[in-house]
């Protein structure tokens, strides 16, 4: 019967045809970290590192998985909450322990609170829904010595579009 | 007709000629000729009904039909509904728990394909099947649900990968929604017992247009009658398991072998 294996050779084809899918692997798109850049307060076009910057959200106990604790940056990307519509963080200058004992922090630590409406976006069939933040503002809990000494926004949206770039500009 | 009554009237005259009262015929000739029966062919696809049974996020029918028009030609059409729903699962590499849902998504929707199917197997005296390369056009109607999801986020710094967000769990219906595809079929049609035929195919679908949810709320990842909607690229993928009647209409010669016959009597 060869019409029989014709039909056989189509039915195992078909197999082979259908047991691999192509979008198990998401790569178009994630949900978007809050872009910062550090800026010289005395001359405000020019990038200024951070000296041993250390980052982490107000509450917890770890610093922010990002980027690498103590390190000079004048760039970092900072993850914002997803079921929350604000985020706080502390952002710790010349950050280093007491002692080999005392784990207090002797740097200077200022306290910033991110407020945004959150919403999603469709993205693609291996990545679902991304968050993304609309119209975010800031704001600086004043103390005696903030090392922060302005923050300015490029842009309010973070999205898919602005994923890549800089949101926010903290002069120092 | 005319060929025939100058036949005849050769024939005649040889009689005459011979001066016989009966020709002789050494090879009697098989006065039967073999006419092939034409009509309408109806079935159903038999996978659907098994997926119905085995997948609990399936149901569908498809009726299929085909119509026979010259020797090798014939006319195609599949009709059918398919509700599918389809669960997408966030990768391992994002979250400590492999299991997560990324998304959920019911579609519904019927479909029809209009074409032809071009026989190339050159059948024996009395054979009745077909080995065939066909064209459809296809067109889908359906809609949408998107019934949950969840934020995809690779940092997990906060730790709410896991929790859904506000609102999210509340099924979606996006509407109205249509594709149109052309389909390329390669298939086989086999007479099991007089008039019964079992058939299969497969088939790669074009996706020519289709309308989208709402901009960037979501899309059309399953259509029904064309299956995956793959990103980045128009193609799908489909097949069936086909048992169909065949009802004949009626009967007709095969055309080059009444022609050879023809010169014979001549």
């Amino acid at each position: 019967m060869v019409k029989l294996k014709v039909i056989g050779i189509l039915l195992v084809g078909l197999v082979l045809f259908l047991a691999c899918e192509k979008d198990d692997i998401c790569v178009d798109g994630d949900t978007p970290l809050l872009v910062i850049r550090f800026y010289d307060i005395d001359d405000t076009t020019a990038l200024k590192k951070v000296p041993k910057l250390r980052v982490f959200g107000v509450g917890k106990d770890i610093t922010v998985n990002t980027f690498t604790d103590r390190t000079d940056l004048d760039s970092i990307n900072i993850p914002l909450r997803i079921i929350e519509n604000s985020t706080s963080f502390n952002f710790v200058l010349n950050s280093a322990d007491t002692s080999s004992t005392d784990t207090t922090d002797t740097g200077n630590l200022d306290e910033i609170t991110f407020n945004y409406e959150l919403s999603d976006e469709y993205v693609s069939r291996a990545c679902g829904f991304i968050a993304t933040y609309n119209g975010v503002s800031e704001t600086l809990t004043p103390d005696t010595d903030n090392w922060i000494k302005r923050i300015e926004f490029i842009t309010t949206d973070i999205n898919l579009e602005t994923i890549n770039t800089a949101h926010v500009k903290i002069y120092h | 007709m005319l060929k025939f009554i100058i036949s005849l009237l050769f024939l005649i005259s040889s009689i005459g000629f011979y001066g016989q009262s009966k020709p002789i015929d050494t090879k009697p000739k098989d006065t039967v000729v073999y006419k092939q029966a034409y009509g309408l062919r109806v079935g159903v696809d038999l996978s659907k009904p098994i997926l119905n049974f085995t997948n609990d996020n399936y149901e569908g029918f498809e009726i299929v039909g085909d119509y026979r028009l010259t020797q090798k030609l014939f006319l195609a059409a599949e009709i059918g509904n398919e509700t599918k729903t389809r669960q997408e699962e966030i990768g391992p590499n994002f979250t400590e728990t492999t299991t997560n849902p990324l998304y959920n998504f019911t579609t519904k929707g019927s479909y029809i394909k209009l074409g032809i199917d071009y026989n190339t197997y050159a059948n024996w005296y009395g054979e009745q099947n077909s080995i065939f390369i066909g064209a459809r056009y296809a067109y889908a109607t359906f809609s949408q649900t998107l019934n949950n999801y969840q934020i995809f986020n690779s940092n997990n710094y906060w730790r709410e990968d896991s929790s859904f967000i506000n609102g999210a769990t509340t099924p979606q219906e996006f509407g109205s929604l249509s594709a149109h595809w052309l389909e390329a079929v390669l298939g086989a049609k086999v007479e099991i017992f007089s008039n019964l035929y079992l058939g299969a195919s497969v088939r790669i679908g074009i996706l020519v247009a289709d309308k989208d949810p709402e901009p960037s709320r979501f899309n059309n990842l399953w259509i029904p009658g064309f299956n995956n909607v793959t990103d980045n690229s128009a193609f799908g993928v489909g097949y069936n398991y086909s048992i169909s009647y065949f009802i004949p209409l009626y009967k007709k010669e095969k055309k080059k072998k009444t022609e050879v016959e023809k010169e014979i009597t001549e």
